[in-house]
């Protein structure tokens, strides 16, 4: 059982990098489904994965990053067991709402909210929706909630 | 199939809260490889809930939980090695009997082809070859309480969980079956504990007996100490009726002690460390004998009487309060309103110290 | 909560989906109408609207002309919720109570309003009693009266809404008049009381808590209506229609549209907390799961007269606004050419051979085709989430789960066009931006539709014993095992019950969706409205005939396909205990 909880874990993983460094990060105009964007990828900036949107000032995403780095390194720094599980949880959480946040108060021009503004300036470039990278990260940390949760015997 | 694993089971201090509920306080309990140990006591009392924390069907609030010197207390239901049967039979009602079998052998990791096979050898291990290609609802109650036992059964488990197994037949089917589980359990060996609240039951098939009381473990023995040397007037009560009376112990000798209740004296067989003073005694009601004739050193006198075929029931008005008597002669059954002596038979009577 | 991964993982991602397509929305709507175009916080035009006498002025009460629209929605849903009851109960005293002829054709009623698309019974209104309408032409011509514009307006949107709403208080009421225990009634009987003293004294107020029950899904139904008010409103509207013209008319305030969603929400959930907090303090409960033998007390007769008296006209009233339907869509121009033609379905829905390959040439298809794959790709998502949701609460105890099931519950009281409207003010930015996609419509319809597949499903799974899931995993499966295995097969009929359901729905509803087509996806509601704004009564009302048929075909289908199963082992399955419980949560049905 020890090795199906993290068969689980590395298959997110999979998943999650997939988000971070293939997929586009924001969402795709003439629709994801459509897979134009397959072959456009390359000389469009928009369509970036979400690893390449750091270079183009959006930063901020590499918290998102970090967090899904910090739960790699838990699952192999820690073993399967009632801590870790919490720690997963806690990472997962701090990701989703780290996501809403930032999606919520980051839009096309900057800051959706004055006091982002007051407090770290005025933001140059905003960002679109959320895109497939964007989306499959997030479940991907409602996964390590789940996961956790469940390794923790909640 | 005859070589079923035979797991030991061990409760470490172990809670249960339900909200702000305590269904169990604190037990500790355990149990030896291959015997049949019955929980034991009135709707309520956490018995079930025992099982079912065994089981994985519910979470201790604390406390560990060991099968086969494995900590499981955390261990998911899907992957302890345990089996049970239960009250319901909760057979699954659109699979036929064999499959119903084979599903526990298949969600193991068996082929098909494989499950059935051992599948089959479980119906015959519980006379039921033949049947497997029935529905659960073509079957008599019985049959039903078999496949379900089986069912349980090929799964090898460690530990056999029965919880109430009994109480959806009828009362002559119950005593045939009690037999048949403890003579299945008998020969293959395998581990069982086995609720039940009905105490005819757990005598007849228990190797030991845990009484429970709200949530708490009452007394626990082999069933012969449990009716004849009960701790506490809960157990001598629910052991079977007993009359509680008031005594006074007057000397203890080497297995035996001398007690006094109103002017009856009697000298009873006791293994445990009676002193003398006050203490109460249990009787059984067909452990009382009565006279005709008022003048005696425990007199009494007939409230009610009911004949009942093979014996007499009657109450019996003593300065102390009511008592109940069984009585076998049926032959001249006493009035209301007979004032009579009460004397006590050898058998059926115990010192209750705690 | 057991250390389950899948489990665990479904409540999350459900609480996830469900804070992300029913929640979030409404936060964005509450949260637009605070804000200016630009997004910046602008209370102004809150002030402004939740101030305007248009919404909240009385004046009808003081000799003025009219109130404002709040009111007078709120006196439209009183008045259709109480004929709708007092109909209802008619009907239903008349299927069980009495000798009546055609009580099987009776309980067909009750499948009519969910195989009408809602602005259909006004649109054969019209037809009917409109300034052109058959019957108004019949009594101008008979007494030279000018009967004019009566029909468009409150009234015409009451009886519209009496005539949709009516079976739904039907259904409500057969389950609560059949629930009342026979043997109170001959006890009443045997305590010397007569037909009237016991109708009146005992079935009656035994009937109360469903008369409530009823009255109040009436009000919720009325307050919700979309189609109906804007089919025969005019300039008269109601609060969802002042809600779309706020949005698509003229000056596009979309604060204003926002206030106006907040009182309607206001409204029916206030509707609905009273159901509840009515519900759980008189629940009579005569259903007791022990058989109860015995019969109902006869009706009184001059009782049983008047039933007739209001039922059977109102039977042949049903019956003509069906015809009307059928027969609208064969005509050439309504009101002034009555001769018949095939000319409209044509235009809808011709096909011709072109090159070697079909063309759909019809105007009609491609909305049609539209419809029929959301729904078709809506409906399993939608059964899917729902019997997992019904999972969830009846079988797994997790923190918040009751406040998860309430919630849920309520969501079914949130009017469509507070959907409609919240949903374009959520998805149209980002974080998620949905907006023009077939994916807002698919997701309109899972979470609108969710709440029935929940309840089916926990009733349905209520007559499961648990115990039969627990023997599943103490044998070694695992929650996907236990569940593909032993609940689904077992719950088969409730399964097929949420498909259809959600697929009908998808079909029929226009309140939410009319804010959530586009250009690349219409659906056929919203492109009926579109024709019938555009007075084209005959190719609507035939499209919206073939959407009838549609209908009735799958739901015909699905009775079939039930009917045919073979319902083994119900002993082993159903216990008293919880046949009582699905049958309250049939009552509870809001």
């Amino acid at each position: 059982m020890m090795t199906r909880e993290n068969r689980r874990l590395d298959l997110t993983f999979g998943l999650g990098l997939a988000a971070i460094c293939l997929l586009p990060w924001y969402r795709v105009e003439g629709g994801f489904f459509a897979l134009e964007w397959v072959a456009e990828m390359a000389g469009e900036p928009d369509l970036y994965p979400g690893l390449l949107q750091l270079f183009l000032g959006r930063f901020w995403l590499l918290i998102a990053f970090a967090l899904f780095a910090a739960a790699i390194a838990t699952r192999f720094t820690m073993p399967a067991g009632t801590a870790r599980g919490a720690r997963l949880a806690l990472i997962g959480a701090i990701g989703v709402g780290f996501m809403a946040l930032q999606g919520l108060a980051i839009t096309f021009w900057g800051w959706a909210w004055g006091i982002g503004d007051a407090l770290f300036g005025p933001l140059d470039p905003g960002q679109p929706a959320f895109g497939a990278g964007a989306v499959i990260l997030s479940l991907g940390f409602l996964a390590f909630i789940a996961y956790g949760l469940a390794e923790r015997g909640a | 199939m005859s070589n079923s694993q035979r797991g030991s089971v061990r409760f470490r201090n172990v809670r249960k809260d339900f909200g702000s509920f305590t269904a169990i306080h604190d037990l500790d309990l355990e149990i030896e490889p291959g015997t049949l140990v019955t929980l034991l006591g009135p709707s309520g009392c956490g018995k079930t809930t025992t099982l079912r924390m065994l089981a994985g069907l519910e979470t201790p609030s604390a406390g560990t939980i060991e099968i086969g010197g494995h900590d499981v207390t955390r261990l998911p239901a899907n992957e302890r090695d345990v089996a049970m049967v239960f009250q319901s039979y909760a057979l699954f009602p659109h699979m036929s009997v064999l499959d119903n079998v084979a599903y526990g052998l298949e969600a193991g990791g068996q082929s098909k082809a494989e499950a059935r096979e051992n599948a089959h050898a479980g119906l015959a291990l519980v006379g039921l070859e033949g049947y497997g290609a029935r529905l659960p609802a073509e079957l008599s109650g019985g049959q039903q309480q078999r496949v379900a036992v089986a069912r349980a059964l090929v799964l090898e488990p460690q530990v056999l969980l029965l919880d109430e197994p009994l109480s959806n037949l009828d009362a002559r089917l119950r005593r045939r079956v009690r037999t048949e589980i403890r003579e299945l359990q008998q020969r293959l060996g395998f581990t069982a504990v086995y609720v039940t609240h009905d105490q005819e039951e757990a005598l007849a098939v228990s190797d030991r007996i845990v009484v429970m009381e709200s949530g708490l473990v009452a007394q626990e023995g082999p069933p012969r100490e449990l009716y004849e040397e009960p701790a506490s007037e809960f157990i001598a009560d629910f052991m079977g009726e007993a009359n509680v009376l008031a005594c006074e112990v007057l000397n203890i000798a080497e297995g035996s002690a001398t007690v006094q209740v109103g002017g009856l004296q009697h000298t009873l067989p006791t293994r445990k460390a009676a002193r003398p003073g006050p203490a109460k005694l249990a009787v059984r009601a067909n452990a009382i004998r009565l006279e005709a004739g008022g003048n005696a050193s425990l007199p009494g006198r007939i409230q009610s009487s009911a004949y009942l075929g093979d014996h007499v029931e009657y109450e019996v008005e003593l300065d102390t309060g009511t008592i109940f008597v069984v009585d076998n002669a049926t032959t001249d059954p006493l009035p209301p309103a007979t004032d009579v002596s009460i004397g006590f038979r050898d058998r059926g009577i115990a010192l209750i110290t705690a | 909560m057991k250390g389950d991964a899948f489990t665990v993982g479904s409540i999350i991602l459900l609480i996830a989906l469900v804070g992300v397509f029913v929640f979030y929305p409404i936060i964005s709507m509450f949260a637009g109408s605070f804000q200016d175009f630009d997004g910046s916080f602008n209370p102004d035009g809150f002030i402004r609207n939740i101030q305007d006498p248009a919404i909240w002025s009385l004046d009808c009460v003081i000799g003025g002309a009219r109130c404002g629209v709040a009111w007078r929605t709120l006196f439209l849903a009183v008045m259709t919720a109480s004929a709708s009851t007092l109909l209802g109960l008619a009907f239903a005293l008349v299927a069980t109570r009495t000798g009546f002829p055609a009580k099987k054709g009776l309980r067909l009623l009750t499948v009519l309003p969910i195989i009408t698309p809602p602005f259909v019974i006004g649109l054969a209104l019209t037809m009917m009693l409109g300034r052109s309408g058959l019957v108004t032409g019949w009594i101008e011509a008979l007494t030279g009266i000018e009967l004019g514009r009566w029909l468009y307006g409150l009234t015409g949107i009451w009886i519209a809404q009496v005539l949709s709403f009516t079976p739904i208080s039907f259904l409500v009421l057969i389950g609560v008049v059949e629930g009342v225990s026979p043997s109170m009634e001959e006890a009443s009987q045997t305590l010397r009381a007569g037909r009237w003293r016991t109708f009146r004294k005992v079935s009656l107020p035994l009937m109360a808590p469903g008369l409530a029950n009823a009255f109040l899904i009436g009000f919720i139904e009325s307050m919700a209506d979309f189609g109906n008010p804007l089919v025969l409103g005019g300039s008269h509207g109601v609060l969802s229609t002042e809600i779309f013209f706020a949005v698509v008319g003229a000056q596009t305030d979309p604060s204003r549209a926002a206030v106006l969603a907040i009182i309607l929400l206001t409204f029916t959930l206030s509707a609905f907390m009273l159901q509840r907090v009515w519900l759980a303090g008189r629940n009579f409960a005569t259903v007791t799961g022990k058989g109860d033998s015995g019969k109902h007390a006869a009706l009184p007769g001059p009782l049983v007269a008047l039933l007739y008296a209001i039922v059977v006209p109102w039977i042949i009233f049903t019956l003509a606004v069906y015809g009307m339907i059928i027969f609208g869509g064969f005509v050439t121009t309504w009101g002034l050419d009555h001769t018949l033609t095939l000319e409209h379905y044509a235009r809808g829905f011709s096909v011709e051979w072109r090159e070697g390959a079909l063309a759909w040439t019809g105007v009609a298809w491609d909305s049609f085709w539209t419809t029929m794959e959301i729904a078709l790709i809506a409906a399993p998502l939608t059964a899917a989430v729902g019997l997992l949701t019904a999972y969830l609460i009846v079988r797994q105890n997790f923190f918040g789960r009751n406040a998860f099931e309430f919630a849920l519950m309520m969501s079914f009281a949130i009017p469509g066009t507070v959907i409609g409207i919240s949903y374009i003010m959520a998805f149209n930015l980002p974080p998620i931006e949905m907006t023009g996609t077939a994916l807002i419509l698919i997701a309109c319809f899972v979470f609108r539709n969710m709440p029935v597949g929940v309840r089916g499903g926990v009733a349905a799974m209520s007559q499961l014993d648990k115990s039969l899931d627990e023997a599943s995993i103490t044998l070694g499966a695992g929650s996907p095992r236990t569940i593909r295995r032993v609940i689904l097969p077992l719950l088969r009929p409730a399964i097929m019950a949420a498909l259809v359901y959600s697929f009908v729905r998808a079909i029929t509803s226009i309140s939410a969706v009319i804010f959530l087509v586009s250009a690349k996806y219409n659906m056929a509601t919203a492109y009926i409205v579109g024709l019938v704004e555009n007075g084209e009564y005959g190719i609507a009302i035939a499209y919206s005939s073939v959407l009838i048929l549609v209908m009735i075909t799958v739901i015909g289908g699905f009775q079939l396909l039930v009917g045919e199963r073979r319902l083994r082992r119900e002993n082993a399955v159903s216990r008293p205990a919880a046949k009582k419980r699905a049958q309250s949560s049939l009552e509870a049905k809001a």
